[in-house]
C-alpha cells in the first residue's frame, strides 16, 4: 500500500514534528505554519496529513496533548513531547546525521 | 483525572481542532490581504477532504482513548496492589489472622478437590475414555437374599453372554472380559504367588491400547486350549527384565505352564485402580471352565460404545440379549461409564467431603469479611479523607477489593502447600479401596482450582465491605464521621453472622449424625467373640494339593503346631472366619417332610467348613441338637449344622433336626442349630448359613483360629505355620478384632474427617464472632457504661449484650456471669438470643412490656423495664 516514498515522507514528517515541539507545546495550526515556513515549501507536506500524523504519534506515546486557551481566546489542542518523544527525537537526529554524513561522503569524490 | 462527564465527546473535540485550524488559516490569509470569502475557501482547501480527514482522526482518537484508559486502569491497579501490600505489612496481626483463616479454608478445599479430581474427574488414560463402559448383568430378583444381594445389580459376565453380546450388540463397537487370579510363577530362584490379569483379545480394541513392545493378544489366543501366551506389565519389564527388548519370545512359567511372552504393556496401564498392576497378563477363555455351556460367570466386562450410541440405549439392547441368552425374563444388563462405575462406592462420600470443605471455606470467607468490615469501620476516617480528596466511591471500593484479592491470593499460595500436605495425609490414612486414590497429585488443574477459589473468595468476602465502605465513606462526608458503620453495615454484619452460624451448624449437625451412626454401627454385636482370637489365613497351592487328604493332613498339622505355641488355649480350623473374606455360598435343597421329591427352597446359603472347636472358640451358642466333634470325620455320616437365620428362612417352624439337605451335590443330615454371626460387615443382615465338618470337605484355603491367653507375636504364629508346610501361602495373620475394625475403616475415616472439618469450622466461627463481639464491645464501652448507669437495672447487673443488630441491645441478668462477646452463647443460642434480647430490651421494657423469656429467673411476669 504505502510505497517507500510516502514511508520516507511520513518518517520525515514525524521527525519534523518532533523537532517543532522540542521548543515547547504548540497547536496543530502553529506546527503546520512552522513546517511551511521552515521547509519553504520544499517538502510539500499536505496540511491534511498533519493531523493523522499527530494522532498516530500520540497513539505511539511520542506526544501528549492538552486543551489550553489559544490566541483566539478559546480552547485549542496543544501538543507536547513526552519523555519517549524526546528520546525518539534525539535518536532520530543522531541517525539522520549519520545518514547525511554517509551520503555526503559517498557524493564528495564524484564532484 | 477529570470526570468524564465534563469532557466533550471525542468526535466534537476532533471537529473543534480542525475548525480551529481553518479559522486560524482564514485569519492569516485575511491579514495578508485576501478577501474574507476567498480566504475562507482557501483555508478550507488546505485540509483537503475534510470529512475523510475528520473520520480518520476520530478513529485514531478513539484508539488513543482506549489505550489511555487501559494504562490508567493498570497503573491504578498496580498502585492499589502496592498500597494494599503496604497496609497489610503495617497491620501484621490483621493480615496474619485473615491469611491464616483463608489458608485453612482454601487449603482444605483444594486438598479435597485434588482427590475428587484424581478419583472422579480426571479422565482415564485411554482414547475417548468417556465411551468405555463397565458392563454388568442385572438380576434384581437376587436383592431379596442378603447373601447374594450384591450380585443383583452387578453380576459378572461369562463366556456364554460374552459370545452372545459380541454377535448381537449394535450399540457397542466391541466388548471385552477381564479378571484377576492368583497364579504361581516359577522362576529359577523359586516359586512365587502373584496375581495375573486374564483378558480377552478384544480388550485391546475396546481400550485402544498400543503396546510398548511386541503385539497384544490376537483373536485365537483366547480360545479353548489355545497355545499359552503372556504379556508383561511395564514395571515388571523394567525391574525383572531390565527393560530388555529381548523379552519377546522368552517364556514365563505360570501355574506350571510355559507361556510365551509376546508383548510389553504400555506404561501406567491399570485395569483395577485399587491395587498394584499385575505383573503378567494371560489370555482368557482357554480353560474348559469357561466353555459357554458351563454358564460360569467369572469376568468383569468392558465395552466401547458404537458411534452415536448412548449408555441408556446400550443397556436396553444388552438387556434384551441377556434375557434371550439366559431365558430369564427378570434379568437384564447395565452399561455405565467405567469411571463412574468404579467410583460408585466412593462418589457420595467424596462429594460430601467436598461439600464440607466448601462450607469450611465459606465460614473462613465470612470470618475475613467480618474482619474487613471491622477494619473498614476503623478506617472510616481514612476513607472519608480520601473521599474528600476526590476519590469516588467506585475508586474506594476498588481499593478495598484489591486489598481482599491480595489477601486471597497470598493465602492461595500458602494454601497450595497446606493442600499438598493435607492431601498426602488423607491419601496415606485412607482406606485402600478407593479407585485411583494413589494417583492423586497436586497438578496444574488443582492449582488452577485453588487460584479460582481464591479469586472467588476474595471477591466474595471483599465485595460486601467494599460496597459499604465506599458508600459510607462518601456519606460520612456530609455528617461528621463518628466511626459508626451505620445501619447498612450492621445489617450486613448480622447477615454474615447468620450465614456463618448456619454453615457451622450444618457441619456440626452432620458431624453429630455421622458420629452417632458410627457409634451405632460399632456397637452392633457381631454374634461372636472377637477379642483374644488370632486368625491366620492359609492358602495351599492348588496345583500341589489336589487330593483332599493332603489338605486335611496339612490343616491338622498346623492346628497341632499352633496349639503347641505358648499362650495358645484352643485352636480350630474353619474354611473362613468372619470378616476375614473368602466366604462362599451355594444353593441348598431341603428334603420334604413326607419324603416327596425335594424342591429347592433355599436360594443361596452361606457355607462354612469348620473343624471341632470352631463354634466354641467363636463363642457361638448352640440352640438345638449338637455341635461337631471328633467323630464327624471323612468316614462318618455326612452331617451339617445350620444357623438360626437358615431355620427362620427355610423351615417354616419345622424342627430342622434330622432333616436331610442337599448341598454341593451331597445329602447331609442336620444335627444342630447355632446362633447367627455377621460375616462381611456389622451392618449386614444375618445370613442363612450351613456349616459342614471340615474333614468332610477340606478346602484348599482355610483359616486357623487360635484363642489365646496372651497375644502371641504374629510373626511367631506365621513362622509356626510355615514350618508345617513351606509351600503354603500365608495370606494374613491378624487379631480377629482388627479384622472387625477394618470392616468399618471407611466409615471411621469419613466420620473423623467430617468431625475435623466441623471442629475447625466451629473454631473459626467462634473466633470470628469473638472478634466481632470484642471489637464492638471496645467501640461501645462508653455507651454501655451510660446504659449501665442510667438505663438498665435488671437484677442489678448487665449480663451481656448482643451487637448483631448493630445497635446496643441489653439482655438483663437472666444468665449469670458477664460474657464479653459471648462466644459459646453466640454459637449455641444465636437465634433465641436475638429474640430474647428484643423482648427484654429496655426500650420495650420502658413501654411497660413484660419479659416474655420464660427462663428468666425472675419469672415471665417480671417487668424488664428501667427501674430507677
Amino acid at each position: 500500500m504505502a510505497d517507500s516514498k510516502s514511508d520516507r515522507l511520513r518518517g520525515t514528517l514525524e521527525l519534523l514534528i518532533l523537532r517543532t515541539l522540542a521548543w515547547g507545546p504548540r497547536h496543530g495550526y502553529a506546527i503546520a505554519r512552522w513546517l511551511a515556513d521552515t521547509t519553504r515549501d520544499k517538502l510539500r507536506i499536505e496540511e491534511g496529513s498533519l493531523y493523522p500524523a499527530l494522532y498516530r504519534m500520540q497513539r505511539k506515546g511520542l506526544l501528549a496533548s492538552d486543551w489550553k486557551t489559544s490566541e483566539l481566546g478559546r480552547p485549542a489542542k496543544f501538543y507536547r513531547l513526552t519523555p519517549a518523544g524526546k528520546k525518539q527525537l534525539e535518536s532520530e537526529i543522531a541517525e539522520w546525521k549519520d545518514f547525511a554524513l554517509a551520503v555526503t561522503r559517498v557524493l564528495r569524490p564524484a564532484t | 483525572m477529570k470526570d468524564p462527564i465534563f469532557q466533550p465527546k471525542i468526535e466534537t473535540r476532533v471537529d473543534d481542532e480542525l475548525a480551529f485550524h481553518v479559522e486560524m488559516a482564514t485569519r492569516d490569509l485575511i491579514a495578508s490581504g485576501v478577501h474574507p470569502t476567498e480566504a475562507r475557501r482557501q483555508a478550507e482547501a488546505t485540509l483537503g477532504d475534510r470529512q475523510r480527514l475528520a473520520d480518520e482522526c476520530k478513529r485514531l482518537a478513539h484508539d488513543i482513548e482506549r489505550s489511555e484508559r487501559r494504562t490508567q486502569y493498570f497503573s491504578a491497579l498496580m498502585q492499589d496492589t502496592r498500597f494494599a501490600l503496604r497496609l497489610l505489612s503495617r497491620r501484621r496481626s490483621f493480615a496474619a489472622i485473615a491469611i491464616a483463616t483463608l489458608t485453612i479454608g482454601i487449603g482444605a478445599a483444594t486438598a479435597i478437590y485434588s482427590i475428587v479430581d484424581g478419583v472422579l474427574l480426571r479422565p482415564l488414560p485411554f482414547s475417548e475414555p468417556e465411551r468405555v463402559g463397565a458392563l454388568w448383568i442385572r438380576q434384581p430378583e437376587l436383592a431379596r437374599n442378603p447373601t447374594i444381594a450384591w450380585l443383583a445389580e452387578a453380576t459378572p459376565v461369562g463366556n456364554e453372554e460374552y459370545q452372545a453380546i459380541r454377535a448381537g450388540a449394535r450399540t457397542l463397537t466391541d466388548v471385552a472380559l477381564y479378571a484377576t487370579s492368583s497364579q504361581f510363577v516359577s522362576r529359577p530362584e523359586g516359586t512365587e504367588r502373584i496375581s495375573a490379569a486374564i483378558v480377552t483379545s478384544s480388550l485391546f480394541t475396546v481400550l485402544r491400547l498400543s503396546m510398548a513392545l511386541g503385539h497384544p493378544f490376537v483373536a485365537g489366543d483366547d480360545a479353548l486350549n489355545a497355545a499359552p501366551v503372556a504379556l508383561v506389565d511395564w514395571n515388571t519389564w523394567q525391574s525383572k527384565y531390565n527393560a530388555d527388548s529381548g523379552v519377546l519370545g522368552k517364556s514365563v512359567v505360570l501355574n506350571r505352564e510355559a507361556h510365551t511372552i509376546v508383548g510389553v504393556l504400555p506404561k501406567g496401564l491399570r485395569l483395577d485402580r485399587t491395587t498394584e498392576p499385575p505383573p503378567y497378563w494371560v489370555a482368557a477363555l482357554r480353560d474348559s471352565s469357561d466353555m459357554p455351556e458351563r454358564h460360569n460367570r467369572n469376568y468383569y466386562a468392558l465395552a466401547r460404545l458404537a458411534p452415536g450410541a448412548t449408555y441408556a440405549r446400550a443397556s436396553a439392547e444388552l438387556s434384551r440379549i441377556i434375557r434371550e441368552v439366559t431365558r430369564d425374563s427378570t434379568s437384564g444388563a447395565r452399561v455405565e461409564q467405567w469411571q463412574r462405575d468404579e467410583s460408585r462406592q466412593s462418589r457420595p462420600a467424596l462429594l460430601g467431603l467436598l461439600g464440607a470443605a466448601i462450607f469450611l471455606l465459606g465460614i473462613a470467607c465470612v470470618n475475613v469479611a467480618m474482619l474487613l468490615l471491622g477494619e473498614s469501620a476503623n478506617r472510616a476516617r481514612e476513607m472519608a479523607a480520601r473521599a474528600a480528596l476526590g476519590a469516588g466511591s467506585g475508586r474506594l471500593a476498588r481499593q478495598l477489593l484489591v486489598e481482599s484479592l491480595v489477601i486471597a491470593l497470598l493465602s492461595a499460595v500458602l494454601a497450595s502447600g497446606v493442600a499438598w500436605a493435607f492431601m498426602r495425609g488423607l491419601v496415606a490414612l485412607a482406606p485402600i479401596h478407593i479407585p485411583g486414590l494413589d494417583e492423586v497429585v497436586i497438578n496444574t488443574r488443582v492449582l488452577a482450582f485453588a487460584a479460582l477459589v481464591a479469586t472467588a473468595t476474595g471477591l466474595l468476602f471483599g465485595v460486601a465491605p467494599a460496597l459499604t465502605a465506599g458508600r459510607s465513606a462518601v456519606a460520612s462526608l456530609t455528617r461528621l464521621g463518628t466511626g459508626q458503620s451505620g445501619r447498612r453495615g450492621a445489617l450486613l454484619q448480622r447477615g454474615l453472622i447468620a450465614t456463618q452460624l448456619a454453615l457451622s451448624v450444618i457441619l456440626l449437625t452432620n458431624a453429630f449424625l455421622l458420629t452417632r451412626s458410627f457409634r451405632q454401627l460399632t456397637s452392633i454385636n457381631p454374634g461372636f467373640r472377637s477379642s483374644g482370637i488370632t486368625v491366620a489365613r492359609v492358602s495351599m497351592p492348588w496345583e500341589l494339593f489336589r487330593e483332599p487328604d493332603q489338605n486335611r493332613a496339612v490343616a491338622r498339622l498346623m492346628q497341632e503346631r499352633v496349639a503347641a505355641l505358648p499362650g495358645v488355649e484352643r485352636v480350630a480350623i474353619g474354611s473362613a472366619a468372619p470378616f476375614a473374606g473368602g466366604g462362599q455360598s451355594s444353593p441348598i435343597t431341603i428334603q420334604n417332610p413326607d419324603g416327596s421329591a425335594p424342591e429347592t427352597v433355599g436360594q443361596h446359603t452361606q457355607q462354612r467348613y469348620v473343624g471341632p472347636g470352631f463354634f466354641e472358640i467363636m463363642g457361638m451358642r448352640l440352640l438345638r441338637g449338637r455341635l461337631f466333634d471328633q467323630t464327624d470325620n471323612s468316614s462318618s455320616n455326612l452331617v451339617a449344622v445350620i444357623s438360626a437365620a437358615e431355620v427362620r428362612r427355610d423351615f417354616n417352624g419345622r424342627n430342622p433336626l434330622g432333616v436331610r439337605v442337599q448341598h454341593q451335590g451331597k445329602w447331609r443330615q442336620i444335627v444342630g442349630v447355632v446362633s447367627d454371626v455377621k460375616y462381611r460387615g456389622l451392618s449386614t443382615e444375618n445370613e442363612a448359613t450351613i456349616y459342614v465338618p471340615f474333614d468332610q470337605n477340606p478346602s484348599v484355603s482355610f483359616t486357623v483360629l487360635a484363642q489365646e491367653r496372651q497375644t502371641t507375636t504374629l510373626a511367631i504364629f506365621r513362622r509356626a505355620l510355615r514350618e508345617v508346610e513351606p509351600n503354603a501361602v500365608i495370606t494374613g495373620v491378624d487379631p480377629l478384632k482388627n479384622l472387625v475394625a477394618a470392616s468399618y475403616t471407611s466409615e471411621r475415616y469419613r466420620t473423623a474427617l467430617i468431625i475435623a472439618f466441623a471442629s475447625v469450622a466451629a473454631l473459626l466461627a467462634a473466633v470470628g464472632m469473638y472478634g466481632v463481639g470484642s471489637r464492638s464491645a471496645a467501640r461501645r464501652t462508653k455507651e454501655v457504661g451510660i446504659h449501665r448507669q442510667f438505663v438498665v437495672r435488671c437484677d442489678g447487673a448487665l449480663a451481656g449484650y448482643s451487637d448483631d443488630a448493630g445497635e446496643l441491645r441489653t439482655v438483663p441478668a437472666c444468665q449469670q456471669g458477664r460474657s464479653r462477646g459471648g462466644v459459646a452463647r453466640g454459637v449455641i443460642f444465636p437465634v433465641q438470643a436475638t429474640h430474647r434480647a428484643d423482648s427484654c430490651s429496655p426500650r420495650h421494657g420502658a413501654k411497660g412490656k413484660r419479659c416474655s423469656w420464660p427462663t428468666c429467673p425472675t419469672g415471665p411476669s417480671h417487668a424488664c423495664g428501667s427501674r430507677p
